[in-house]
């Protein structure tokens, strides 16, 4: 069975490449690709945020979907591990993630970008690779 | 993936300048020219960067040539190392071109003592630096600016944090464009950009941030280390930093922007990180004012660690706080409008300055008093372990680079091939054995930032030399070494 996610090489960056059974599972399971990718410290507690996100089609829902948690990370100094979500017509979407306080992470992710960015279906399975700038 | 530009593409055109014509591809507007002897080519080739070049000579407006330089290697979009200039008048400003990190750059802090005055104090110094110099990711001061005193940064610069009392008028002088950029206007800096660096001015940031104190072990040019204040085993300190969320944040918002308006523009680039906008339209003169705010927070950010570490080093080291003197301070990730000569004439252009350091003769205009009859400073971090140096800039950088040099060694291996080369106690140990001291949170982060990832920094630097584009003037070696990560 393929993993959800995985990191591959990329020379300064983050490249990731997700998988998901359907849209908004890929797009769950980048959240947790993303902030496990982090390693983070948690402080105890639980956080709650509502996200919106939009674009102009599913990869670039997914590039800003990915940066509107960071913006929300590192405002807020949170990780979230566990993501709802519902997409719209593939341009936009509302999201309710949850995770935890944090006093650090080992590694700072501080965007997502449209760079060799991949997103598609093939036999039911969505798979995404992105690169994202650390 | 993309592909790779052959070798054989390659001309050699001088001793440490090689170059692709603009005929390789029929996009280019311009040829692309590579500052590296063989062995550093070799290594530039292994990654995609040479074909990030070549996509980056495909800009409009794009004039001259666009320029790597030996550091160089594959980012996303533009590749980290480059020098791209587009004409002001009808070329294009990317957020690319710059990068996330605005106004990354390096600063250098002489100080008083030599490296046998300052040894019984090191372990002492390092701690506290470690302990009360915010590092890492989300931490950042104990009382966050207000919004109102976040407007006051953006505008003002690293000039706002000696007007609170952090720091001392002749601090500007030695700080590239006096620590402000004026064309800064923060009402196009998002809420949110604003939101996330209310709480991180005075922080280092993680990654390959870092505060670092070096000895002075070797003066290439003597009389030009004493107008500059440096001598032979003299303690130094160098930081690297720059505008954290805030830069993230705006770069974010304005690759959006660009991104979504493309096709307005009859733009068709290879590649979406290139986004750009015309710099004569709202999107391009509202994205350079936001840069510029974003810069200004990034020296603003420097002047505060650098308050903090002469409070330190006053407490500690029982020194004077003004002992403790700035060479300079260097951008290494921005976008700036400056005259260049181009085919004999003077024009206009937008520099974009991707992990590249300028690099100003004597006599420049630009540069302060303090500089103007030497030339500026070049600051060029090695990684831990490895030598730093300081150069001088020439004004064959001038005709040749944009007056641009290297900002560093340069990666050449990623984070995962790092980490299954060595690990963080294994580079502790390296690092222990050759006398320098770490202080880092996170052992992974030292692994992922092991010498071993990077270029030789000393090939690096002998190329930049032999091509005239800077001359060396001290190299510095680390005694010890704070991690943001």
């Amino acid at each position: 069975m393929k993993r959800k996610f995985e990191s591959l090489d990329q020379t300064a960056d983050l490249r990731l490449r997700v998988r998901g059974g359907s849209p908004e599972d890929l797009f769950q399971n980048a959240v947790r690709a993303v902030f496990t990718a982090m390693k983070p410290r948690k402080t105890a507690g639980r956080v709650r945020r509502r996200l919106k996100a939009d674009g102009l089609g599913l990869e670039d829902l997914f590039v800003n979907f990915l940066n509107e948690l960071l913006t929300n990370a590192d405002t807020h100094q949170e990780c979230y591990d566990k993501a709802r979500i519902k997409i719209i017509k593939d341009r936009r979407l509302v999201a309710q993630v949850s995770g935890f306080g944090v006093l650090g992470v080992g590694l700072q992710i501080k965007a997502a970008t449209h760079h060799d960015l991949a997103l598609g279906e093939k036999d039911g399975c969505y798979e995404a690779t992105v690169v994202l700038d650390v | 993936m993309e592909p790779n530009v052959p070798l054989s593409a390659l001309s050699r055109i001088a001793p440490c300048l090689y170059e692709i014509p603009k005929s390789f591809r029929p996009d280019m507007r311009v040829g692309a020219r590579i500052f590296a002897n063989e062995e550093i080519l070799d290594e530039i080739h292994a990654d995609r960067s040479l074909w990030q070049l070549v996509n980056t000579a495909a800009m409009p407006g794009v004039v001259g040539f666009a320029i790597a330089m030996p550091d160089i290697h594959q980012g996303y979009g533009f590749p980290i190392g480059g020098v791209v200039a587009t004409r002001a008048e009808d070329g294009a400003v990317s957020p690319g071109g710059v990068g996330y990190d605005i106004n990354c750059g390096v600063r250098a802090l002489l100080t008083p003592w030599s490296k046998t005055e300052f040894l019984p104090k090191l372990d002492g110094i390092l701690n506290a630096l470690f302990h009360e110099i915010p590092a890492g990711v989300g931490k950042g001061i104990s009382k966050p600016l207000s919004f109102e005193e976040m407007e006051k940064v953006l505008a003002r610069g690293a000039g706002q944090l000696v007007e609170w009392g952090c720091g001392y008028p002749e601090d500007l002088e030695a700080t590239e464009s006096d620590g402000r950029l004026a064309s800064a206007d923060a009402r196009f800096v998002s809420r949110r950009a604003k939101e996330r660096g209310l709480h991180q001015l005075g922080s280092l940031g993680s990654g390959n941030h870092f505060l670092e104190i070096q000895v002075v072990d070797t003066l290439y040019d003597e009389t030009l280390s004493a107008d500059w204040g440096i001598s032979k085993d003299q303690v130094i300190l160098m930081l690297h930093t720059g505008s954290r969320g805030i830069g993230h944040q705006n770069c974010t918002d304005f690759v959006r922007r660009m991104v979504q308006n493309q096709d307005r523009w009859g733009y068709a680039l290879p590649d979406k990180e290139l986004a750009c906008a015309p710099l004569d339209s709202t999107e391009g003169r509202e994205y350079l004012a936001a840069m510029a705010a974003c810069a200004n927070f990034a020296w603003a950010n420097r002047q505060m660690i650098t308050h903090r570490v002469r409070m330190i080093l006053e407490r500690i080291g029982r020194v004077d706080p003004r002992e403790i003197k700035i060479l300079y301070d260097v951008a290494h990730n921005i976008a700036k409008l400056e005259t260049h000569e181009i085919n004999h004439a003077p024009v206009e252009v937008c520099v974009h300055r991707k992990g590249a350091t300028r690099a100003f003769p004597k006599h420049h205009p630009e540069l302060s008093g303090l500089y103007r009859e030497t030339g500026q400073p070049v600051i060029i971090p090695g990684t831990m372990g490895t030598y730093s140096y300081i150069l001088g800039g020439t004004s064959a950088s001038m005709t040749q680079s944009f007056g641009t040099v290297c900002h560093g060694a340069g990666r050449r291996l990623s984070r995962s091939a790092a980490k299954r080369q060595t690990s963080g106690a294994q580079v502790r140990q390296d690092l222990k054995e050759r006398g320098t001291l770490v202080r880092c949170q996170s052992n992974q982060g030292l692994a992922e930032e092991a010498p071993c990832a990077y270029k030789d920094v000393n090939e690096v630097v002998e190329v930049v030399q032999e091509a005239g584009l800077a001359r060396k003037v001290a190299r510095l070696t680390p005694i010890g070494v704070i991690k943001g990560g």
